[in-house]
């Protein structure tokens, strides 16, 4: 039991396992005297699934640390830059009805809430055109840096859209060639356990027996170390979210001089969504609705239409179905195996969770990874807490979007809004927010995958009011806020004057790369 | 503004550039690009730097002349105070494209509108019997000393910027005005990084000479102090 931890096995060869292997192996070859064996076993026969092509700003950080140069993975990943993501339809389903989620916070939000004072100017200037700039740069496709910017930082915060299925096989090269993680191809058939129920060892079809110390189960939808052989169960919450499937296709570009939208655009179809991702190579686009509420040829339909306003012909295209099961296990970290990615849980991809929550959850292990079996458990323990905390608020987050519509043209709108689907953590901070408006300190946690000013972003994007406090807000207060909405505007036309294209960068990136300093 | 054409001896047998110094030149500029083969001579007098091309992003080496637009501090009426001046600026009005003609041979080009062209005065391009004068025949070494001192720079850039050696300076400014101003945009080597440098690094750095154009930058930003008590100085008389 006092063993120290020596030797890792990822199971598992998509994003979520590569970039596990990344995130641990760099941490761990740069504070460990002897560091930890990282080796990661891919079945040279299963496809990627391959559809989290939207990240956090978080990615940046993540890249760095593992000591990718951005110029590379731009160019090979096929990336763009992403502002944040514009919902269209959501409120009222009207035409002109959107409003975004920029990256970046409200002006002046260490010091000052602009909400209230949003809430009592006159109407006109959506909250996020009050209070951040990103709005007139995504509406504009403009990028978040210029070339003379040096790589991972921006003038405008930003993340990535990017080509999964490249992203996997970039990955593989940096982790094997810089960062000496082993890689095996093979297929798992069997796994050897020990008395004490952790996982021994894994045995693979050429007969080889792959030992380890702990064991990350990143094999997809197929949970095979944490779902199949430990039978942990899976928490659905379709009682929540209502979407089970996708319609995937890829849109090439009418012209290879076409803007690029430096945002994720999600529109709202009559029993779901499509999302439009623009890479620098192609757009990906997809349809993820609720069969429950519509079926499978309207669904197609309406992306079929989608895409039809681009001039693509969707019958021409290879449309791909995925089903999809909103939820996650009950547990994450069990014995000596902990689930990252779509083996410990999916949810829609309505805000890019996916890949931040491969980030975080390989960020812990690396940091807090065992000293040795003894303390393995408890570790586990505070992982499960953690992610059942992260997981929740990510629903609650995701169900906003939905609760606070006003479109009656669908059961599947009226039915999102019915208090039963509704978890009551939410109905909780929905009951707080209509007096006051989301600051830091609702939350439970010190760092929150979605900040209090993403909360104001959806709510006030979608419409929703806080009634004015009643003891009114003091002549200070007032002044410093029309500081911060004075400076917005500044701020706004400085970056709009200075910014170059998204694609306009991109192609110079392409040519000339970016400088590290 | 600029006017550039093949300098032609048919054409422009008659031309004369006056070789003075001064701002009615265009000299008054507050950066000018230098290559890494006039470190040696550069770092006797003026603060050397790197800065971003706008539209590359490329590092490109240049001297600091003076803190703002058409401030060249360097410059007073006609003279420089410098025992040294840039290649770029004593390369006016010409320049050398890398394009070869038939000899195989650089062209040069004349900007006709600048102010140093004309019939009147200064030096003759040609002689009376057609041949290039002592003035022309200096001014082609001059550019081409100056062409193989950007393909040199462009070589020891690229191995700064591969060896990771630069490093923003920021530089905050308050003048005896009570201006307070901060610089960016502005690299150099970091010394840190510098001295770190082992084994194959080194020895390639060290036998490019490298390393003594790395500590010529360095010691070379010695100078802003300088550009500031010249600016100080000259403050009340603005």
């Amino acid at each position: 039991m006092q063993q120290p931890i020596q030797s890792i096995v990822i199971v598992g060869g998509g994003t979520a396992g590569w970039l596990s292997a990344g995130v641990i192996a760099a941490r761990l070859n740069a504070t460990q005297e002897k560091p930890v064996k990282v080796t990661l076993i891919e079945s040279p026969n299963i496809p990627i699934v391959g559809v989290g092509e939207g990240t956090w700003p978080t990615m940046r950080n993540t890249l760095k640390k593992m000591g990718v140069r951005e110029t590379d993975f731009i160019r090979e990943c096929h990336v763009s830059f992403k502002q944040g993501a514009k919902f269209a339809r959501w409120h009222t389903g009207k035409t002109e009805d959107a409003y975004y989620h920029p990256l970046i916070l409200p002006q002046g939000f260490n010091h000052i809430n602009l909400a209230p004072h949003w809430q009592v100017q006159p109407r006109g200037t959506s909250f996020s055109q009050a209070v951040c700039p990103q709005d007139a740069l995504c509406e504009r496709s403009l990028a978040p840096k210029m070339i003379t910017t040096p790589e991972y930082q921006g003038l405008a915060n930003y993340a990535y859209h990017l080509d999964a299925g490249a992203f996997s096989n970039f990955l593989t090269r940096h982790c094997t060639e810089t960062l000496g993680v082993q890689h095996i191809l093979d297929e798992v058939v069997g796994i050897k356990t020990a008395n004490n129920g952790d996982i021994s060892a894994l045995l693979t079809e050429s007969g080889a027996e792959l030992a380890a110390d702990l064991f990350i189960d990143c094999t997809g939808f197929k949970s095979k170390l944490l779902g199949e052989h430990y039978q942990i169960p899976f928490k659905s919450c379709s009682d929540i979210l209502f979407a089970d499937t996708a319609l995937a296709v890829h849109l090439p570009y009418q012209q290879p001089d076409t803007e690029i939208a430096s945002h994720t655009i999600s529109t709202a179809q009559s029993a779901g969504w499509i999302w439009d991702i623009g890479l620098a190579s192609r757009r990906g686009v997809g349809h993820v609705f609720a069969s429950r509420y519509t079926d499978r040829d309207s669904a197609y339909r309406e992306l079929a239409e989608y895409a039809a306003q681009t001039g693509h012909k969707l019958d021409n295209l290879s449309v791909r179905e995925i089903p999809i099961t909103p939820g996650h296990r009950e547990k994450f970290w069990h014995k000596n195996c902990v689930a990252v990615g779509l083996s410990a849980g999916f949810l829609e991809p309505l805000e890019a969770s996916a890949l931040v929550l491969v980030e975080i959850s390989a960020d812990f292990i690396a940091s807090q990874l065992p000293a040795n079996r003894a303390v393995m458990d408890t570790v586990a323990r505070r992982f499960n807490r953690t992610f059942h905390y992260r997981w929740e608020r990510i629903i609650d987050f995701l169900k906003l979007h939905y609760m606070l519509t006003v479109r009656d043209d669908n059961d599947f709108w009226i039915d999102n809004r019915d208090p039963v689907s509704i978890p009551d953590s939410l109905h909780e901070l929905i009951e707080l927010w209509r007096y006051h408006p989301p600051w830091d300190n609702d939350f439970d946690h010190a760092t929150e995958v979605f900040p209090a000013a993403s909360y104001q972003y959806v709510l006030y994007g979608m419409g929703f009011h806080t009634q004015a406090h009643p003891a009114g807000l003091s002549a200070q207060q007032k002044q410093l806020a029309k500081q911060a909405f004075a400076k917005n505007i500044e701020m706004t036309q400085k970056l709009a004057s200075v910014l170059p294209g998204n694609r306009e960068l991109i192609n110079k990136i392409y040519r000339h790369g970016l400088a590290t300093v | 503004m600029t006017n550039l054409v093949p300098l032609d001896k048919d054409q422009h047998s008659e031309l004369r550039i006056i070789t003075h110094h001064g701002k009615e030149y265009g000299e008054n500029v507050h950066l000018t690009p230098i290559v890494a083969t006039e470190l040696q001579s550069l770092v006797l007098d003026y603060p050397c730097a790197l800065m971003k091309d706008e539209q590359t992003g490329h590092f490109g080496l240049y001297a600091l002349l003076g803190f703002e637009n058409n401030e060249n501090l360097y410059l007073q009426q006609d003279q420089w105070r410098a025992s040294y001046i840039p290649l770029h600026i004593r390369r006016q009005p010409f320049v050398s494209v890398t394009a070869q003609n038939q000899q195989g041979r650089g062209n040069l080009l004349i900007d006709l509108d600048s102010a140093r062209v004309n019939k009147e005065q200064g030096e003759p391009l040609f002689n009376t019997d057609g041949t290039n004068s002592q003035y022309l025949q200096n001014t082609q070494q001059l550019l081409g000393a100056l062409m193989g001192g950007i393909q040199a720079s462009q070589a020891f850039v690229q191995t700064l910027t591969e060896l990771a050696l630069l490093e923003p300076i920021k530089l905050d400014i308050a003048f005896a005005s009570g201006q307070k101003q901060t610089y960016q945009g502005l690299y150099s080597v970091s010394a840190e990084k510098l001295s770190a440098l082992q084994g194959k690094n080194l020895q390639t750095v060290h036998e490019r000479g490298y390393l003594n154009a790395c500590h010529y930058l360095l010691a070379s930003l010695g100078h802003i102090r300088k550009l500031v008590d010249w600016k100080n100085a000259q403050e009340p008389s603005q």
